[in-house]
């Protein structure tokens, strides 16, 4: 059976085709305000990659911040039970804890070994710990998500940076500048002051045995570098780490 | 309480000006909010109700004596002639008004009272319990424009009743005795008596509105619900009763229409009119809250006065059970009480799960969840915490959190 999952994120739409539990087509695009709009997008540019046609789809799931916005859908489910699912089956159908920094939230859930949820932590309302606040961070360095990261991992001396907050973040990494300190060992700092506020999350469970690695995040090798430093655990990015909500929502039975 | 005006400096008194002209361009009727939730309301009696809260109807041929918190005993304030008004405020527009009184990370509660104290509503005087340390503060705070019509109660924050009941008790007797001096009043026993048989008939009513809404899912909506606690805070107890006895008949003989998902118990901070937010949310996930714990509602309503000794000393004493025993109030010590209270309610109405509302910056609230967690997920107990404020900007965030611990329970 064909089916399509649809991430709505607040930074990113993501669309997968799926049959019998295989990706046929992806797509990604920025998630405009016109929200329809990148559906439209993302669907027809996965419906091309995947060689079919749109009504062969007998089932379309939408998940993320702008679910509900998604007509097309017959189902919803919120992006927390999504990445359990995908996490779940990428993950090798094992019990687990899934991070998926994204771009507005970062969150931590737990998986028992049927996939269910049973628990999740979320970020607060504001940016810190999250994607937003990476490419913020990487645009006062001057530099794109990849050279951050690549300057972060040059970093033989990280200094420690306090503010989380990404207003404050942001004068403090401004007067370091000033104050003539490398860029690598701010840049390293910064990845380790998210990864700190992560871990912090993740210490809240009890079983941390299997960690995976999903979202955005999981693409940047900084990020991975001082999660797993901090959390004193390997964590294993998942396989399409950007995709694996919209085929999880694709996936739920 | 002593006064401090002598110290107050230009500073303040200009704030204080700048602020009763502001308040003339609040509307404190909340008209759209009324209507908001009047419309999802399929109950007559509820009519009324919500009209007493929007004219905010309460007796001003008594003086008035304004108070905070579940843990003032409103039998003497109405034994001495007095009408008792519990003033806890959550109003968005209120905190922003108190933002220029008391700046900073503090409570929004202790902000929305100073800009609720705006109203119109003539206070003759205000009581303060040492709870948490925002409203001990508050009472320093709100002296300059209260002057002598300020009065702090120091109950003890330890509500173990058997360690400490004289102490409170004390608290209590003094404060009796403040009021019959302030009111020119000497309430005779029998007086006394006949308050706590109101407040008793009060708790009945609501026992038995709070065990059918747990019974039968659907039965009245959490807006209505609230809204009918809420108006306890401005209507004399004999007059809420008969207003929720109706309800009740009304409740009885109503056939429920609508299907709710889950069935909920809600604890954690209070929920006062107008801030029904995490109420909406709830709402809107087609949650029923089947039952709560809230002290804006069930603790303010729940217990009896049990009355062994029919004399003064007696009655007061039986007061100070009624008000300390069952406290669930995080500002004391017995996180036990919570406890029990949440697992005898998930056991006797079959709930799937514990909905906890922090209140940001309410610091004693917060403090208790790691041990709730801990105890709720050995008793195999969800537990979903939503972590919010006043304002509206995180609904759609909190609903996902919602919707995924529902999911979660499936
Ligand atoms: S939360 Fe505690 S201190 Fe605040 S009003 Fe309720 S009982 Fe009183
Ligand atoms: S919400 Fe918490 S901090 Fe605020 S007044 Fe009530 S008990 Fe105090």
């Amino acid at each position: 059976m064909i089916k399509a999952g649809i991430d709505i994120g607040s930074v990113t739409t993501k669309c997968v085709i799926v049959k019998d539990g295989v990706i046929f087509g992806k797509a990604i695009t920025k998630t405009p305000l016109n929200i329809e709009k990148a559906i439209d997008n993302v669907l027809q540019k996965a419906i091309e990659e995947a060689g079919i046609k749109e009504e062969e789809i007998k089932e379309f799931v939408s998940t993320g911040y702008g679910r509900k916005q998604c007509k097309k859908a017959n189902r919803f489910i919120t992006e927390i039970s999504a990445v359990a699912k995908g996490g779940h089956i990428f993950g090798g159908k094992k019990s687990c804890l899934i991070i998926d920094v994204g771009g507005q939230d970062t969150k931590v859930v737990e998986v028992n070994d049927r996939g269910l949820v049973t628990g999740f932590l979320m970020n607060d309302k504001c940016a810190a710990g999250t994607g937003r606040f990476i490419e913020i961070m990487s645009n006062i360095l001057e530099t794109d998500i990849n050279g951050f990261s690549s300057l972060a991992m040059s970093s033989k001396n990280p200094i420690k940076i306090n503010s989380t907050c990404s207003v404050f973040a942001e004068s403090e990494v401004i007067s370091l500048i000033t104050s003539l300190t490398p860029r690598e060992d701010i840049a390293a700092g910064l990845f380790n002051s998210i990864a700190l506020r992560i871990t912090t999350m993740v210490r809240q469970f009890k079983n941390i045995d299997r960690i995976l690695f999903c979202g955005g995040g999981a693409k940047i090798p900084a990020l991975k570098y001082y999660l797993e430093k901090n959390i004193e655990k390997e964590l294993f990015v998942l396989h399409e780490p950007q995709f694996v909500s919209a085929y999880g929502a694709a996936m739920i039975e | 309480m002593k006064r401090y005006n002598t110290f107050i400096g230009q500073q303040y008194l200009k704030i204080l000006k700048y602020l009763t002209d502001k308040r003339k361009n609040i509307s404190f009727d909340y008209k759209n909010e009324i209507e908001k939730y009047r419309k999802a309301s399929d109950l007559k009696t509820m009519n009324y109700l919500y009209e007493v809260i929007s004219k905010k109807k309460i007796n001003i041929d008594k003086p008035i004596v304004g108070y905070f918190c579940k843990t003032i005993p409103e039998e003497i304030i109405i034994a001495v002639g007095a009408t008792p008004l519990r003033l806890c405020n959550q109003d968005i527009y209120c905190a922003e008004i108190g933002e220029e009184i008391i700046p900073g990370d503090i409570c929004p509660v202790i902000k929305a009272i100073c800009g609720y104290l705006q109203n119109d509503i003539k206070i003759d005087l205000l009581v303060i319990p040492a709870t948490c340390d925002g409203k001990t503060k508050l009472a320093e705070i709100l002296t300059p424009i209260f002057n002598d019509r300020i009065y702090f109660i120091d109950i003890p924050r330890n509500s173990d009743y058997i360690e400490n009941i004289d102490l409170w008790e004390s608290a209590y007797l003094k404060f009796y005795d403040y009021l019959k001096n302030r009111f020119k009043a000497k309430p005779s026993r029998k007086e006394l008596l006949s308050v706590c048989k109101m407040t008793n008939k009060r708790t009945e009513i609501f026992r038995k509105i709070y065990q059918l809404r747990g019974e039968k899912t659907g039965i009245i909506n959490s807006f209505d619900y609230f809204i009918l606690t809420s108006a306890s805070f401005y209507l004399s107890p004999s007059d809420w009763s008969e207003h929720a006895e109706i309800l009740y008949k009304e409740l009885l003989g109503k056939v429920v229409k609508q299907n709710y998902r889950k069935r909920i118990l809600l604890a954690g901070s209070p929920i006062i009119f107008p801030n029904f937010k995490i109420l909406e949310i709830i709402e809107d996930s087609n949650c029923y809250i089947a039952s709560d714990i809230l002290c804006s509602g069930y603790g303010h309503l729940f217990d009896p006065v049990k009355i062994d000794e029919e004399t003064e000393l007696g009655i007061i004493r039986a007061l100070t059970l009624k008000y300390i025993a069952p406290n669930l109030c995080p500002c004391f010590l017995g996180i036990d009480k919570l406890l029990n209270a949440i697992l005898e309610n998930m056991d006797k109405y079959t709930l799937d799960g514990v909905v906890y509302y922090n209140l940001r910056l309410c610091n004693v609230f917060e403090i208790e969840i790691p041990i709730l967690k801990d105890i709720l997920k050995n008793k195999g107990i969800p537990l979903l915490v939503l972590k919010t404020d006043f304002s509206r900007e995180d609904i759609g965030q909190l609903k996902t959190r919602l919707e995924a611990f529902i999911e979660m329970l499936k």
